[in-house]
């Protein structure tokens, strides 16, 4: 069971609409390396997991990553804001919006719909704890790579937040692979 | 890390990871902000959007202290830590509902009106206040 708090985990505040880097963000919701990824890999792997610890550690970082959803959402939803069809057009949003308008669409920034592929779960605890390891790492570098291409300051600002919360996620999952292991 | 000593550091002298194993990530100097040592009165002369920000801040030191706990659940100093931060949570909430509508929908306060259908979402610009106009 969840329950919806009506708030976000880090406010998103942004003044100025770029229809360019919403494209971009959208990947971090329904990208392989996305929050859509992340959540629906933790929160179906914690089944078989052997020991309430790990299987904690899932459930409580599964359901951090929907707030996260929310977050990127709520950036892709302000980015998109009172666009014009020549703005939409200038920066590349076109194809986006002929399908979605501005609606959000779990997509990877080249246009995937989300894909179920991009995740792993093998009833295997080992296999599905370095997967989240990974899963983990794959994220930060995303996130390093939108930092190294979006200019906006509001942006910015949330999408930091968001990647060190993937080194805190990476931590934790050491620990439960090293639970696993027997230490 | 003794937080006696803490509190008499410079700012920029605090290391949140330092003596690392006990202590969570980052959670040191928003813990400090927290607990019910603070009146509550503080709180309840606070605008909406920053008791939602206090909110926000120590809702946050819960998410740490969950996910440390997950892998540490013996750490006595965190369960300490867990309960205070709760403990404000629990009347902050409390007043955010009564002066400014639900956060949860068990928050609604009103006997006669569903308030929670006409509170703001929260990925609407300005901290939760609707635009202007609303989406263009």
């Amino acid at each position: 069971m969840w329950i919806y708090e009506k708030k976000l985990q880090y406010p998103v505040k942004i003044a100025n609409p770029n229809p360019k880097l919403a494209g971009m963000i959208i990947t971090a919701l329904g990208g392989p390396d996305g929050e859509l990824a992340a959540a629906t890999r933790y929160l179906n792997q914690r089944y078989n997991m052997p020991d309430g610890r790990v299987v904690a550690v899932l459930t409580d970082v599964g359901s951090e990553e929907l707030g996260h959803m929310e977050m990127v959402a709520s950036i892709v939803y302000q980015l998109t804001r009172n666009l014009t069809p020549a703005e939409i057009k200038a920066g590349g949003f076109d194809k986006y919006y002929v399908d979605h308008g501005a609606g959000i669409y779990p997509a990877s920034a080249d246009g995937v719909p989300f894909n179920a592929m991009a995740i792993a779960s093998k009833g295997d605890p080992l296999a599905d704890i370095h997967e989240d390891l990974a899963a983990e790492q794959k994220a930060r570098a995303m996130y390093d790579a939108i930092l190294r291409l979006s200019d906006d300051p509001d942006v910015n600002d949330a999408i930091k937040f968001l990647r060190q919360r993937e080194v805190v996620h990476f931590q934790r999952f050491g620990e439960a692979m090293r639970i696993l292991m027997g230490d | 890390m003794n937080r006696d000593r803490r509190n008499n550091m410079p700012q920029n002298m605090q290391n949140p990871n330092e003596d690392y194993g006990e202590n969570m990530h980052g959670a040191g100097n928003e813990y400090e902000r927290a607990p019910s040592r603070i009146a509550a009165e503080r709180y309840e002369n606070m605008a909406a959007a920053a008791l939602l920000e206090e909110i926000r801040a120590l809702s946050f030191v819960k998410v740490e202290l969950e996910l440390f706990l997950d892998t540490h659940p013996n750490s006595q100093k965190a369960l300490d830590y867990y309960q205070q931060t709760i403990d404000a949570l629990d009347m902050l909430y409390e007043i955010y509902h009564e002066k400014y509508g639900p956060l949860v929908a068990s928050g609604v306060t009103d006997p006669d009106k569903w308030t929670w259908v006409n509170t703001p979402w929260p990925w609407q610009v300005g901290n939760g206040a609707p635009e202007k106009g609303g989406r263009g």
